[in-house]
């Protein structure tokens, strides 16, 4: 019996021994996780590595102080990245392990200034006839590069990890950033690499314009390997016709330069085409042309070196070949208009300038302005005209996707304006004739344009206006032409750009596709009347008119200039949807989360993109100009040497 | 005295707090229009508005002009009476010249209010 109660003791032990040991509770723990680099102090951020040596395990870890464990914490996958003071804990688990105790590790992160260098493209973005392979690199020691091409941004913990060239066989966007240990992450560098198997138009250098002495022209296509050819006697160059481009061209005369590029395998490229204009400078008075009390003299100069100068005071033009040679002042004894002209061997002669010198203070209409000064003398109701921009003409840009944010090639409508307001003896407004000069609608969308006075300051009850082009049903006017319902003077000069610029049949939109046929912009003149002696003109404020569009002829979707207001019948329920963060209580009008803008102004004249062309590709100083709040570059919209993407330009 | 204390301590904070608020620095290298950095007060104008008082002794039409002659206002001014005109101009023009009476004056654009009184 002993022997029979020893014998099921042992065999108990060993069941419970098998038991025991295939539940895991005699198997050996898993070693203790470490990290690397070890815990401690660092200057900028860290990159952590966890491992144990028991092979086989699964790592889990915690950053909020508790403890993990075979269901909680964090599983490692990889290396992780630490910018601020963080504790880890540590277990490792699993395979033929039991839980390793858990390991606590700290590290001290202090601040840094320095950061990753961006990485850098090779090669750079651009155009490019074939495929590329395009590599990424960063100066920055043992820097590690992740990328997108899905228009992402990428991050520490989100992107592809680069490891070698990125393939390119077809337009891509990347953008990449770099990050080392002990330096912050470098800003996001973006590139956009277009393949396209069109070759790229020629660029002039300088471009066209008025000139006072020969210039020479340098030719290139961005496109490698492509020939030129170009005519200068405005006929249209082909990859036959034409003279082949190969130094640059003296031009004496003034000539309109076209050219081509074209490469074998690839489609030719979009002309290019400027008019150069060789001429002398046209004399300035001094003093200028006014009302003078007692007799002056006055001086002739033209800022072409080397001009001669003629002039005429008995009301006939001037010529290289007749009039004075001007080679002192000139007398003024009494009333009297001077002509001049420079001229210059090689160059064409001068515009002809001209001077009204008056003396003397009559005034036959009896307004209160003398004669000189009086640009209707005869009239005793209309005495000076002021011209908004003086520049005499400005130009207004709309994207109409509000409120998505659109591609910003600033072209869905494209409107020149100019106001030439006319008022009395007192300064006191008599009418106001509104130019408005449709050039472009890159859009799908039926849009309308309109306008708003500042203020109310002049009530809608004191102003008739007539020239509206108005062929839809969906505005409203008052009797005396504004629109109706409007707490503030509203005119809507036309309701849908489409039935005034014929679609030609091809390219997105009108006036706005390189290479698509041209359609002649339409002029529309709004003639505004005022209660006459009533109104100042400084009340008018013309120079803050508040231009907008109706997108698709829906009359509540306007889109307006940046912090510029609704009308009374814009849709407010649209504000703080899709990109627009609008907040009408502050002021704050039609701009994205990151202050862009759905509509632009220029006081001079401004070349907009073509389709697609983003404005800040095309004009080179754009960003600088919006990033300095407008203090660097403010002329960053004018056609001058340097700042302009050529090629981005829409021309016909 | 303690009330005094509470307010300088007060003020201190406030100003200490002030300075430490950071400008966005621009982005040297933007590639897309996303990634301008654009201040909320920015706005988007490429002009600049001037208010000028004008006196003059004999009423006659004055001239605000560019120095590349471009009129920017003209208004009748009553002998001896201020006339309050404004201007806008492209933000790079930093001079004007005012035209009256066959006066030339030029006009530095250093203040948003100015005035000149002709002789």
């Amino acid at each position: 019996m002993k022997i029979y109660i020893k014998y099921i003791s042992a065999v108990g032990l060993a069941l419970f021994g098998l038991l025991m040991f295939s539940s895991g509770a005699f198997a050996a723990k898993a070693a203790k996780p470490t990290v690397s680099p070890s815990a401690g102090t660092y200057t900028g951020p860290r990159t952590i590595t966890m491992s144990s040596s028991s092979p086989g395990v699964t790592i889990r870890y915690t950053t909020n102080g508790q403890n993990p464990s075979e269901t909680s914490g964090t599983i490692y996958t990889g290396p992780v990245r630490i910018t601020e003071n963080t504790t880890f804990k540590i277990v490792a688990y699993g395979g033929t392990y039991s839980k390793s105790s858990v390991g606590s590790y700290q590290f001290k992160i202090n601040g840094t200034s320095v950061t990753t260098s961006a990485p850098v493209f090779s090669p750079s973005d651009g155009n490019f006839s074939s495929s590329q392979t395009v590599t990424i690199s960063s100066s920055t020691s043992g820097a590690v590069i992740r990328y997108t091409t899905d228009g992402t941004t990428p991050t520490v913990t989100s992107g592809t990890l680069y490891t070698s060239g990125i393939s390119v066989n077809a337009t891509t966007a990347i953008k990449a950033i770099a990050y080392a240990d002990g330096y912050k992450v470098s800003p996001v560098t973006s590139g956009t690499f277009t393949i396209s198997s069109q070759v790229q138009s020629p660029v002039f250098s300088p471009e066209g314009g008025n000139y006072n002495s020969p210039q020479t022209v340098t030719i290139v296509s961005p496109t490698s390997g492509a020939s030129i050819r170009f005519t200068t006697d405005g006929t249209v160059p082909t990859d036959e016709v034409g003279t082949v481009y190969t130094t640059p061209i003296s031009l004496s005369s003034s000539m309109t330069l076209k050219a081509i590029a074209y490469k074998s395998g690839m489609t030719n490229s979009y002309i290019t085409s400027a008019v150069y204009v060789l001429k002398c400078i046209a004399p300035v008075f001094t003093p200028s042309a006014g009302s003078f009390d007692k007799p002056i003299k006055v001086t002739l100069t033209s800022e072409t070196p080397g001009a001669t100068i003629r002039y005429t005071v008995n009301g006939e033009a001037p010529t290289s070949t007749s009039g004075t040679v001007y080679s002192t002042q000139v007398s003024v004894n009494t009333t009297m208009t001077i002509k001049a002209i420079a001229y210059k061997s090689g160059l064409d002669d001068s515009d002809i300038s001209m001077a009204a010198f008056a003396l003397g203070s009559e005034d036959v209409d009896n307004d209160g302005v003398i004669d000189p000064e009086d640009e209707y003398p005869n009239d005793p109701t209309r005495a000076l005209v002021n011209t908004f921009p003086a520049s005499g003409t400005g130009t207004l840009a709309f994207e109409d996707l509000w409120p998505s944010q659109g591609d910003f090639d600033l072209n869905d409508v494209v409107v020149d304006f100019s106001f030439k307001t006319i008022t009395d003896g007192s300064n006191k407004l008599v009418e106001t004739y509104c130019t408005f000069f449709l050039r472009a609608t890159g859009a799908a969308l039926k849009n309308g344009f309109g306008f708003q006075l500042a203020t109310n300051s002049i009530p809608a009850s004191a102003i008739t206006v007539s020239g509206m082009r108005l062929t839809r049903e969906y505005i409203t006017l008052s009797a005396k032409g504004t629109e109706a319902n409007q707490n503030i003077p509203t005119f809507i000069v036309f309701d849908n750009a489409f039935d005034l610029l014929d679609n030609p049949g091809s390219g997105a939109g009108i006036n706005t596709t390189l290479g698509a046929p041209y359609v002649s912009p339409v002029t529309i003149v709004l003639h505004i009347v005022y209660t006459p002696g009533t109104y100042d003109l400084e009340l008018l404020d013309i120079e803050h008119f508040n231009p907008f569009i109706m997108v698709n002829m829906n009359r509540g979707r306007e889109v307006h200039l940046p912090d510029y207001a609704p009308t009374s019948l814009a849709d407010q329920t649209l504000f703080g949807t899709s990109h627009d963060t609008s907040i009408p209580g502050i002021g704050r009008y039609y701009k994205t989360a990151n202050n862009l803008p759905w509509a632009l102004i220029t006081y001079e004249i401004f070349d907009y993109p073509s389709e697609k062309a983003v404005i800040m590709d095309t004009y080179l100083h754009f960003a600088e100009w919006v990033q300095s709040s407008g203090t660097k570059y403010p002329d960053w919209y004018k056609n001058v040497a340097g700042y302009r993407n050529e090629a981005n330009i829409y021309k016909h | 005295m303690k009330k005094l204390s509470l307010l300088l301590v007060v003020m201190i904070a406030l100003i200490a707090f002030s300075s430490c608020t950071k400008e966005p620095l621009p982005n040297p290298d933007p590639k897309t229009m996303d990634d301008l950095v654009i201040k909320d007060d920015f706005s988007w104008k490429s002009t600049m508005d001037y208010e000028l008082t004008l006196q003059g002794t004999v009423s006659r039409v004055v001239m605000v002009t560019g120095t590349d002659g471009a009129v920017y206002k003209k208004g009748l001014m009553t002998a001896n009476k201020a006339y309050v005109l404004k201007i806008t101009v492209p933000a790079y023009v930093k001079t004007v010249n005012l035209k009256y009476n066959g006066q030339v004056v030029e006009l530095s654009l250093t203040s948003a209010k100015m005035s000149y009184s002709f002789s």
